[in-house]
Formats: C-alpha cells, structure tokens, sequence
C-alpha cells in the first residue's frame, strides 16, 4: 500500500509543473501584469512602467516562470506582491483550516449517507426523507443553503454562531458550535451525491446470490446490511469520495466568504484577481499535490476494502 | 436653495432611529471605559504599515493603531493631534509643527522630531517604494528637525493640502526601532504610538489590537480592545449584527438597512454624504471631446430618478464636486438640469457625431452597476447608443489610469482640503487628470489659490475654478453617496469624518 502512495506521489511533481505553468501562462497572458493593483489609487503611467521593470515583469512570461520554477525547486516561494509576507507564511495558516474543514465534510458526508441508507428498521419513513436531503443537498446552492442555516440556528435560535471559525485554542467544544454550520452547508452537496451512488449500489448488491444465501441461513436484516452488502456497495463510494477530497482542497470559497474562515480557497481567488503570481503558484502547487495524494489515499481505501483488488 | 440642503443635511444627520440607540453621548451619560467593539470591515488589508496603504478602505486599523501628525474634525478641520500647534510662512514655503512631548511608541521608544523626520524621509526614499512618494516630492524639498519638538518642512512651493495629508496615510507616525527589528515584515507587526497596541492578524479573517495602557492621552481610550474582522459583503454582516457577533458594520446601502430598521437593538447612522458618485469621461478622445454631446448627455441624466431608486431617496442630487458642509462648497452652483427634449435637440444638431455607440465600462459593485443600468436607459431615451462592458474590480484603476476605459461612473472621497482634489483630478498637468481635462484658466485660477494660505481669499478662486469645471463637463455629476453604519444600541460616540472613513477611538460600550 505504501509503494502505492510511494509512486503515485512521484507523479504528483510533473503534474505539479504542468498545472502552474498553465494556471501562469494563462492568467499572465490573459490578464498581464500586477503592476497597476499594486499601485492602486497610486497608479500613473509611469509608476505602472517603473514597477513593470523594477520587478521585471515585462519580461517574457517564460522567462518569468522559469524563475519562479527554479527559485520554487529550492523550497524560495517568494513573497506575496500584496502584502510581502513570505508566501510559506501565507500559505501555512491557511492550508490547516480548509484540510480540516474539507476532510470533515467529506467524511461527515459519507458516514452519513451510508449509514443512512443501510438502515433496515424504518425504511419507509427514513427513506423518504433521506432522499428529500439528498435532493435538497444536490439541488440548493451552498450560498442560499448556508445563509439559510445562519438565518434559522444563529439569527432566530441563537443556538450556533454565525462566524464559522474559532481556534483551537479557544477549546474544543467552542471549536466544533462554530464549525458545524459551515460544516453542514458544505457537506450537504456530498451527501446527496453520496446517498445517490450508495443507493444505487446497494440496490445492485442486494439483488446478488450471496445475500439470498444470507437470508435464507436466518441472519438479522441489519446484520446482513452492514455486514454483507455495505461492504461491497461502499466501494464507488470510495472512489468518489477520493474525487470530491481532491475538489475541496482547492478550498469552498463560498462558504469560507459566508462563513468568515481564514482558509486557501478565498485566498486562491483573490491571488488570481489581484495577479499575487508567488501566492497562485504556491496554492496551484499544493492543490494538485493534495489532490494526488487524495486519489491514492482513496485507492488505497480501496484496496483495502476489496481483498480482489490486492491480489492482483 | 441654501435652506432647502441645509435641511436636507439636518435630517440625514439626525439619528433615524427612536429605540434606545443614542448616536453620540447625551450629556448626562459619561463615557464608561471596558468592553470590546467587533467591528466588521469590507477589504482586507495588504499591510499595515501605512507607508504602503494604497487604499482609503485600509483605514481603520491604522487609526487605531498609530496616531496621525494633526488631526481630522469631522467637517475636516485640521485639529492638534502628535503636533500641538503649526505655523505657515507667508509665502507658504515653510512649514513649522511644534510636537507635543511624553508621547511613546508601543515598544517603550520616544517619538520626537528626529523620528517624524525619519518618517517623512521614509517616505521619500526612493528605494522604499511608497505610494505616497510622488504626491509628497512633488510638495516637500526637505525636512528638518531642529530641537525635539520642532518639525520643519521646507516646500517647493506652497502646498495647502499638505496639512491634510499629514491628517491621513502621510502623517502616520511608525517606530524606527521596529522597523529595523522586523524589516520587511513590520506591516505584520506594526508598532505605533496610537491608542491601541497590535495583537494579532489572521489573514482573511480579522485583525486585534488591545488598548494601550500608556497613551498619552489621560482617560483614553475607553475600549479595552478592538476586533475587526472580515465581512465579505453586507449580506454576511446583517446576519452577525442581529445575532450579536458583531457590535458595528458600515458599508451598508440604503437597501441593506432595511432589514434593521425594525431591528430593536440596533441603531443606525447615515454616513455625511460625502462621496462624490459622477459619470467620467475622457475628454480629449471621440464621441467625448464634443462639450455638445456632453451637455446632451448632460441634459438626459436625471439623477432625482437614479437617487430615488439607488439610494431609496436618501442620497443629495449633486450639482457640483463638492457637498455641502464643507468650507469651498458654493450653494449657488447648479450643474445642467434634467431636460431631456433640449438633449434631443442638441442631439439633432449633432447628428451623426452622436450616432457612435459608446462603451460604458462597470465593476461587479452593486452601486456602480445600478448607476450605470440607470444612465444607459437615460442615455437610450434620447437616442444615444450605450453599451455596458463589465470589468473586474482589480483592474478597474489601472484600465483607467491607462487609457482602456473612457466613460465610466467613479466615486471620489473628499479630501480636507480643495487644492487636494480639484488640482489631481482637474489640473492638466496633474497625473491623477484621468478625463484629460484642459483649461488653462483652471489651471491658473487652482495654482493662485493654492500660493494664499488666506481661506477667505481662495473661496472665490474655488467657486469660479469650480463654475468651469461644472459648466465643461469632464465629469457628469450624479449624487453624494450616502452609505449607514449600523450598530449594537449601546455602541456609543461614533462620529463621521468628511473622508468616511470609519474611527472608532473615541467609541465606548454602555453596559
């Protein structure tokens, strides 16, 4: 399993070049030089000119990134063009908060959906409404869902506050009230989709011999759903769930804007907005990697859950 | 029409809101000291170190956390702050502040004149890089420091508005010392001598600073500490204040407050209405550089209309730059009025000079993209062709600065002082002239008024100056921009300055 991560991590560094050279080439070409928002309301023509040269960004773009490559190599990301902090810095305090808050949404999403959807007792009232919230989830845009929940928990209830982020150091329960409405805005659209590819697969499963068999040796209903379907149903479950840790660490922006949270997904944006190109690069860099390293993880996963993929 | 704006500004000043929220102190309340104020800000800041502030928006924390050499009134009158009192030569080349001793950086140094000095000087150095190094060289040939309480700026030529200046980014005190320690990372931990102390800043989300125990002014401040944390826009900090996680939010539309009116505990407070929201217009480039079309378009603008839907009707109409309020503001002055058949017929006149379809540029903010939905429906209705072309914010100065965008709705803030604003954006020599305005009579009656230090006497130089400006037409004129601060009722003295700018030293939390 190891050797898997091993390789899979060797690739992570061509796809890592490739990806910031096209994120650089196209919103350098696109969008030129950060000279002018850096100047601001400062902004002449000729301080334009001078900044251009000073910071030699009327270089060629190629010329531009194989500096930056090459400095990169070395572990020298440079400093932000906004506010000339080191780009490690930058990057370092932000990059906990959206793993955290992506990792927790996901796994959330899934116990969830799964858990779920394997009930027995109940079904025809909990399924139902399980679907009614995977539609909800996949459906309702996680703006209007996540000013919908400050509104019903924080504003009428007052039970969460509205500002999603509270440091660790303020104590773990304070950590969680605040994380759980954004938390719950973000993982809604996961466990829609994951409730669907579970449902589906679980139907699937449930039509096999081996379950027949199951039944007719007199074992419990749950037992034979947790213990003899779930584990083959979860399987594209997995698959996708290393898809959707891929797209998170990119970051939600959205809910990190609605929400107050100090995490990578706004800055992302506001790098590429402003042209902050060392910030761009560094976050471009990382989240190809995360997501490499995701995809394994989840075939790793599945390795583990499916003894027929090991043998080969 | 004196009476009829005095009125105007006497009801958008008074407090709006009967319910317990009282807007300044009431003379029986005294000023309680304790308690934290979480303040919500719309841009996150670059830096703060105010030798690299680019944007008015930036403002805030550096107020509290630095003190200025003068200070700002609310109609902008230049009051005593780091310096006790000033003096201008005659011919106005030279400038003497006398500073007020005891006072102390947060790291335990003394500010003197040697450091205001190195300050200003920082500021100048070439090898700094700070915005504010080509307005200032163009004003100060040096500065001098000649006993620890005396600082001398020795000018090129007499420049009212530098005292305005030294009020804001150009006047903000920093440590040399902390400079030295922390290089290049003293915007991440600034260190001035303001009446709090920086704590701490976690980018994107918000800034703390703590009160200073040992400012130098007795009794103050009142807040132990502030908050200002990050609101991406109003739709997030409406939610925050009515559950009580924030104690202030400013930046919100008319629209935005009126989900708080009804709020019991929350008051509100219109800002002075300041801002001047105008269309510009590059004025030496076609269809643009015909007066007529301009007065066409002029005549076809009526921003009663645009007031009345932007701003729920809260918003003056504006006849010229400049609100009243403030000293050079000329109640006779009256820009084109609404009268869209004499638009017609100039257009008619024109004719097919008129027919050119011009670009109107936006930016994705709520109040630009309305004014500009509204000018081209204007604009339409009497035969001009508009087309809206959208542009992100980021690039919005710089397009205009060079040259790609030619006809598009901006929002200056006033400066404390006429020569600020009218010589950068009317002189033709200036660099910050983004219509390419030219008129040499302008141009003469701005640098006379600027060589009296006399205020009486530039009054008439401004109104005239301001007259041709108004009758040109480089710019359209819409209205004065009223935005509210909304507040907890027991958030106490928070008084607007002209630039709107949110202060909050002098703020305190009833119980």
């Amino acid at each position: 399993m190891l050797l898997i991560l091993a390789k899979r991590l060797v690739w992570a560094v061509p796809s890592a070049i490739l990806m910031t050279a096209l994120l650089f080439f196209s919103v350098g070409g696109l969008l030129g030089s950060p000279a002018g928002l850096m100047l601001g309301q400062d902004a002449t023509a000729e301080s334009i000119a001078e900044l251009n040269a000073r910071l030699g960004f009327d270089r060629p773009l190629v010329m531009q990134y194989l500096e930056w490559m090459g400095k990169a190599l070395w572990g020298d990301l440079g400093r932000s063009y906004s506010t000339h902090q080191t780009v490690g810095q930058i990057v370092l305090s932000s990059l906990p908060v959206t793993l955290e808050l992506g990792i927790l949404s996901i796994v959330f999403a899934g116990v969830v959906a799964i858990v779920v959807n394997s009930l027995t007792f109940g079904r025809r009232l909990i399924r139902p409404v399980a679907t009614a919230f995977a539609m909800v989830g996949i459906t309702l845009p996680n703006f209007a869902l996540g000013l919908s929940l400050v509104f019903i928990f924080s504003v009428e209830l007052g039970w969460f506050p509205s500002i999603g982020w509270a440091p660790w150091s303020e104590g773990l329960f304070t950590h969680l009230r605040h994380i759980l409405l954004p938390l719950l805005t973000l993982s809604a659209y996961y466990y829609g989709s994951f409730t669907l590819i579970y449902r589906a697969e679980y139907d699937a499963v449930s039509e096999r011999q081996f379950v027949m068999v199951a039944k007719a040796k007199g074992l419990g209903e749950t037992a034979i759903s947790f213990r003899h379907v779930l584990p083959n149903a979860i399987l594209p479950v997995i698959t996708y769930l290393g898809l959707s840790l891929g797209q998170l660490m990119g970051g939600a922006v959205v809910t990190e804007s609605l929400f107050s949270i100090p995490g990578i997904g706004r800055l992302l944006v506001n790098s590429i907005l402003s042209r902050d190109y060392p910030v761009m690069l560094a976050i471009g860099m990382i989240t190809i990697t995360a997501v490499v390293m995701m995809n394994a993880f989840a075939d790793a996963l599945y390795a583990a859950a499916n003894p027929q993929i090991r043998l080969e | 029409m004196l009476r009829r704006d005095l009125l105007k500004l006497a009801l958008l000043s008074s407090s709006p809101i009967p319910f317990g929220g009282a807007l300044t102190a009431s003379a029986e309340e005294t000023p309680r000291s304790g308690g934290t104020l979480v303040v919500a800000l719309q841009n996150d800041t670059k830096s703060l170190d105010p030798t690299f502030r680019i944007n008015f928006s930036e403002g805030p924390p550096l107020y509290l956390i630095f003190n200025t050499l003068v200070g700002l009134a609310p109609d902008f009158t230049i009051i005593p702050e780091l310096a006790e009192h000033w003096e201008t030569s005659s011919d106005g080349k030279t400038l003497t502040l006398f500073l007020r001793g005891e006072v102390k950086f947060h790291d335990g140094t003394a500010f003197d004149a040697k450091v205001a000095k190195w300050n200003i000087e920082r500021r100048l150095d070439e090898k700094v890089h700070s915005p504010s190094r080509p307005q200032l060289l163009e004003m100060v040939a040096s500065v001098e420091a000649p006993s620890d309480a005396t600082l001398v700026f020795n000018l090129k030529s007499s420049s009212p508005s530098l005292l305005g200046m030294l009020a804001q980014r150009e006047g903000c005190m920093i440590s040399p010392q902390a400079v030295e320690k922390y290089g290049a990372d003293f915007g991440q931990n600034p260190v001035g001598t303001g009446p709090f102390v920086f704590k701490s800043w976690t980018q994107g989300q918000q800034i703390v600073v703590e009160k200073n125990r040992e400012y130098w002014e007795p009794g103050k401040p009142y807040l132990d500490g502030v908050t200002i944390m990050l609101m991406s826009n109003s739709a997030v900090g409406i939610p925050r204040l009515l559950t009580r996680e924030l104690d202030f939010a400013s930046a919100l539309s008319p629209l935005d407050v009126r989900a708080l009116t009804q709020a019991r505990d929350i008051a509100l407070s219109p800002s002075p209405g300041s801002r001047w929201m105008s269309l510009q217009m590059r004025v030496d480039r076609p269809p643009f550089d015909n007066i007529k079309l301009r007065q066409a378009m002029a005549y076809a603008i009526n921003r009663k209309h645009m007031v009345d839907i932007i701003t729920n009707g809260k918003a003056p109409v504006a006849e010229g730059f400049t609100p009243p309020g403030l000293w050079w503001y000329d109640p006779n002055l009256k820009s084109y009025p609404y009268d869209p058949d004499k638009s017609k017929a100039l257009i008619a006149e024109l004719g097919s000079l008129a027919q050119a379809e011009m670009q109107l540029a936006t930016q994705p903010v709520p109040i630009y993209q309305q004014v500009t939905q509204l000018a081209q429906e204007q604009l339409k209705a009497v035969g001009l062709k508009v087309n809206i072309v959208p542009v992100s914010m980021n690039d919005w100065y710089p397009m205009l600065i060079q040259g790609a965008i030619s006809f598009l709705p901006i929002r200056w803030t006033q400066r404390p002082d006429p020569d600020g604003l009218f010589t950068y954006l009317f002189d033709s020599k200036s660099s910050g002239n983004s219509s390419r305005y030219k008129n040499p009579e302008v141009d003469q009656l701005l640098a006379e008024a600027r060589s009296i230090t006399d205020q009486s006497a530039r009054i008439p130089l401004y109104f005239q100056a301001q007259e041709l400006m108004t009758h040109d037409l480089p710019y359209i004129p819409l209205f004065f921009s009223i935005e509210f601060a909304a507040m907890q009722s027991n958030v106490r003295n928070y008084v607007w300055i002209a630039d709107e700018v949110p202060r909050f030293r002098e703020v305190w939390k009833a119980a």
